[in-house]
Formats: structure tokens, C-alpha cells, sequence
């Protein structure tokens, strides 16, 4: 009975993602995540991404780098494609370009990092240093990093897209800072991607920019979807209603991912972490039956009481 | 400024206690025998104070300014700030550190370091002891795997705890200048490895509490001497 309740997200998902996104899938990918297009492009991108964020901050530790490159390799092999890191993230894009090198460069990457300098001239030369350490001729997504010397490099990355030297543009923020900015620079600017914090208890991008976003047609990029892993750590002490079984949520992280990416602005969600076994499990929530709005709310419900 | 205020503690750190320790491992790897040399080196700079050497002053400032060089550039410039891209910027203080102890070898009114066995010079052995044999065991006691053990002169907090036990023995009153990145290092990785959730934080903010103890007698008490 309850799946009659919540069909509308797998089946607007599932018809597209049995055309454009089939080809587009990674050739070694085992499983097919469930995935989104991008705005009005129609290129698919998969619901969960993989964040760099602190778990591939390594520097020049061998073991861990070649973890890290384990954790990049069940990415795609679970049908994974955007990767997503900063200059501001210490040695991650080395380690990702380390792993892209290892992997042989997975045909079904989607490149995605930042400018983040407050200074307007330094923002090309980074972007090419970040280029560099990733391996890779050219960035699918370039993204203005909290908003830092936005203008500028917003207009840089007009200039590089339009010159064909990048394919999608955006801006981030985290932590819920600045949303009245955020949304200004939304309203305002051609931007492809807005990346942004939204998880089962900060949900104050549902008010203003998850809608301005579907209006725009702006890919949104979500990022802390476990709070950096306090969220998952807090409700491991609580049982996982039997109720979202059905959905295929298997775990609190499979939860709190299927509370995200089934909001029908969201175009994909980060988590970032340095273990197989979670990466598999995080991309295992991409899959199944997405939640549909009673049940969303029945779940922001449940975790508000825990 | 409002916008740093939404930040917490936990936001300012970029890499995690694995990463963090992993960065030890790398570094013993890599430097293995060098803990020998250091430790050879610690030694010889409490047998020259120790014996009350003519030569100690100027030899000990000059090991501790070698060591601070050495420490400012292996481990933060070289291999810290790969993880952390704030350690350039430590690196640099501990290089100035470095100068300043360079200057302390090579000023004529060199600043004397004496041990003439009162207790706040034996607490100050006592610390200086724990910053060269007793900080790995220590670690290890508290879960810290053999390979990833920091040592006298190829990390930081070590070298740092053995400096502060030196500035306990050199009394001279307007050595404080030298106090203060030295304990400002102790607060800061204490407070890196506390958010890491690793149990060794109290260790370094601990030895900077004895050592400013062990000092405060010396500058309020009958041990006090005056600056040659």
C-alpha cells in the first residue's frame, strides 16, 4: 500500500534514465543508480556524487592514497560519476588525480571543483593548478567556492565556458550561510550548478532556493547530507523505522540520503568518505524507491523526535 | 566577521585523525635512523648542562635554533602542509623561532642556561626527559601505533616540550619573548588533537602548564636570577 504513495519521483526518474543516461553510464559500472538531468541540457548525472571533503586529504601517505583510490574505484563501479573537491580541501585533488591515474581516467567522470581565492587575478592560475593535480584536459563543472570573490570569478567562468574551456558553471555555499546572497546570484546570473548544505534537519534551502532552482532549471549539488557524519553517528543509537524498508533504505546513511535526493530539486548528493563499504552503501541509496512528500515528511518527522 | 562566527572548531580542521597520524608514519619511515641522531643530539644538550660545559649557552641555543629550522621546514613546510595548508604559515614562526635562538647563540650578553638541582630544575629535567624518551611511550600507552610515534626532532610537539624545558633552565627574565610560540604550539596541537578525538590532547598543553610552573618560581621566588 505504501508504495502506491510515493511512485512519482522513481517514475519521472526511471523514464529518463532510460534514454539519454544508459549510454552515459560508466562501462564497468555494475548497477545503474537512479539519476537526474542536468537543468534543460538533458545530460544525466547520478543522484550521489562523492565529496572529497577531509576523507581524501592524505598528503603523501601511500597507503592511504592508494584507499583512497579503492574508495574512487567502488564509486564508478557502482555507477558513480561526479566527484567533487576545492583547493581548499589540503591534498584531495591530488589524491583524486592520483586515483583517476590508477583508474586509467574513467571515461564516466564528471569533474567537479572550485575557484576559492579572494583574489580576482588568482583565479585562473588556481583553476589550472587544480586542473593539474586532477589529470584531467578540462573541468565539466567549475564552481565559485562560498561565494568568495564571486563577481569576478562568476564572470571569469563565463568567459572560460563560453570559450569552451569548462561546461558547466556555479557557486557554492555550505553550512547555511549567506542563503540571501545565494539567492540573489541565482535569480540574477546564468548558472548552471548551485551546490549548498541540505539534510533531513538543515532544510532551510526548501523555503526560497530548492524552488528557485527548479524555476531556473539550476542543478543543485548538496553537500554535509550526514553533517560530516555527526547525523549518522547521533541516530546510530536509534532503531531505523521498519517503514522505510520498502524504499530499500537499509541503514541511517541509505535514510538520510533517500531524505535528500528525493527532493525533486536536488540533483545530486555529496557524501564524502574514505571507506568501500560506505561508498557502496551510499550509492545503493540511489537506488530503489525514492520517498515521495507524506513520506519525507514522516521521516524529517521521526528524526525531529529522536 | 558574522560569517566566521557560524563556523565551529570542528570546521576549521581539514583532514582527519588518520590522515593526521599517517602523517607520523610517513615521517619515521622516511627519516628512520635519523631518530638517532636526534636523539643523540637531546642527549648531548643535557649532558653539556647537566656538566655545566663552558661551551652549554651558546651550543644549546644553537641545537635549539638548528631544531626549530629543521622543524619548521621538514615537517610543516614539507610534509604537514600537505594536509594542512596552514602549516606554511606555522612553518614560518617556527622559523623565526629558529632566528631568534640563533640570536641567543651569537648575542655577547648570551642568555645562560644553568642546572644546579633545585626542584624547579629538576622538574625541568623531569620535562625534558618525558619530550625525548618519554613522549613516544607515552603515545603508545594511549593507543598510538608503534610506526606513528613522534620523536625528539622529527615532529613538532616533542621538540617544542624539550625548548620549554631549556627556557625554564635559562631563568633570564626577558627570555619570555622566547615563551610565547613555544606554548601558543602546545595550546594549538592540543586543541588539533582533542577536535581529532585522539586521546593523546592533554599531552603537550600538560607539559607547557609544568614548565610555566616550574618557571613562575624562578621569576617570583629566591631561585631568580638575574640576566647576564
Amino acid at each position: 500500500m505504501l508504495i502506491n504513495r510515493r511512485t512519482v519521483l522513481k517514475g519521472s526518474i526511471a523514464a529518463t534514465l532510460a534514454g539519454a543516461a544508459a549510454a552515459q553510464m560508466p562501462a564497468q559500472a555494475t548497477t545503474t543508480p537512479l539519476a537526474r538531468p542536468l537543468g534543460q541540457t538533458g545530460e544525466m548525472l547520478p543522484l550521489v556524487g562523492l565529496g572529497s571533503w577531509i576523507t581524501f586529504n592524505v598528503g603523501n601517505n601511500q597507503k592511504l592514497l592508494d584507499a583512497s583510490s579503492d574508495v574512487m574505484a567502488a564509486f564508478f563501479e557502482s555507477g558513480g560519476r561526479m566527484i567533487d573537491s576545492s583547493p581548499m580541501y589540503g591534498s584531495s585533488q591530488a589524491t583524486i588525480g592520483y586515483g583517476l591515474k590508477k583508474l586509467g581516467m574513467p571515461d564516466a567522470l564528471f569533474s567537479a571543483d572550485k575557484v576559492w581565492t579572494s583574489s580576482a587575478g588568482n583565479g585562473g592560475p588556481q583553476i589550472e593548478a587544480s586542473r593539474g593535480n586532477w589529470g584531467v584536459p578540462q573541468f565539466d563543472l567549475v564552481q565559485v567556492h562560498n561565494l568568495v570573490a564571486w563577481r569576478a570569478h562568476l564572470e571569469l567562468l563565463q568567459a572560460m565556458k563560453a570559450a569552451g574551456n569548462v561546461r558547466y558553471i556555479g557557486i557554492t555555499t555550505s553550512h547555511g550561510r549567506r542563503h540571501a546572497e545565494l539567492e540573489d546570484i541565482m535569480a540574477s546570473q546564468p548558472i548552471d550548478f548551485v551546490q549548498l548544505t541540505y539534510n533531513v534537519e538543515d532544510r532551510e534551502a526548501e523555503q526560497r532556493l530548492l524552488p528557485l532552482a527548479r524555476e531556473r532549471g539550476i542543478a543543485v549539488i548538496v553537500n554535509r547530507p550526514f553533517q560530516r557524519g555527526y547525523l549518522v553517528e547521533r541516530l546510530s543509537s536509534s532503531p531505523l523505522p521498519n517503514w522505510v524498508a520498502e524504499t530499500g533504505a537499509a541503514s541511517w546513511a541509505q535514510f538520510l540520503l533517500k531524505f535528500v535526493i528525493s527532493h525533486p530539486a536536488v540533483t545530486c548528493a555529496i557524501p564524502a568518505t574514505s571507506q568501500v563499504e560506505h561508498v557502496r552503501e551510499n550509492m545503493a541509496a540511489a537506488s530503489g524507491i525514492l520517498p515521495d512528500t507524506a513520506l519525507r515528511k514522516r521521516m524529517a518527522d521521526y528524526v525531529g523526535q529522536l | 566577521m558574522a560569517e566566521w562566527s557560524s563556523y565551529s572548531l570542528h570546521d576549521l580542521l581539514l583532514f582527519s585523525l588518520q590522515a593526521y597520524i599517517g602523517l607520523f608514519e610517513l615521517l619515521n619511515t622516511t627519516l628512520w635512523p635519523a631518530h638517532l641522531v636526534t636523539l643523540a643530539l637531546g642527549l648531548a644538550a643535557a649532558t653539556l648542562v647537566l656538566k655545566g660545559h663552558r661551551a652549554r649557552h651558546r651550543l644549546v641555543w644553537t641545537l635549539l635554533s638548528i631544531l626549530w629550522l629543521w622543524t619548521g621546514w621538514h615537517f610543516f613546510h614539507v610534509q604537514y602542509a600537505a594536509i594542512n595548508w596552514a602549516a606554511e604559515y606555522v612553518a614560518v614562526v617556527f622559523w623565526l623561532q629558529g632566528l631568534l635562538f640563533g640570536l641567543f647563540a651569537m648575542v655577547p650578553k648570551c642568555p645562560q642556561i644553568s642546572y644546579v638541582g633545585t626542584v624547579t630544575d629538576r622538574m625541568a629535567a623531569a620535562v625534558y626527559l618525558f619530550a625525548l624518551i618519554g613522549y613516544p611511550i607515552a603515545s603508545l600507552a594511549l593507543g598510538r601505533s608503534s610506526e606513528s610515534v613522534e620523536f625528539l626532532g622529527i615532529s613538532a610537539d616533542s621538540g617544542v616540550v624539550a625548548t620549554l624545558a631549556i627556557l625554564v633552565l635559562s631563568r633570564a627574565r626577558f627570555i619570555w619573548l622566547a615563551w610565547v610560540v613555544p606554548l601558543a604550539w602546545c595550546a594549538l596541537t592540543g586543541l588539533t588533537l582533542w577536535l581529532l578525538g585522539s586521546p593523546e590532547f592533554f599531552i603537550a598543553p600538560l607539559a607547557a602548564v609544568l614548565a610555566v610552573a616550574a618557571a613562575a618560581s624562578y621569576i617570583t621566588g629566591p631561585d631568580s636570577l638575574p640576566d647576564k
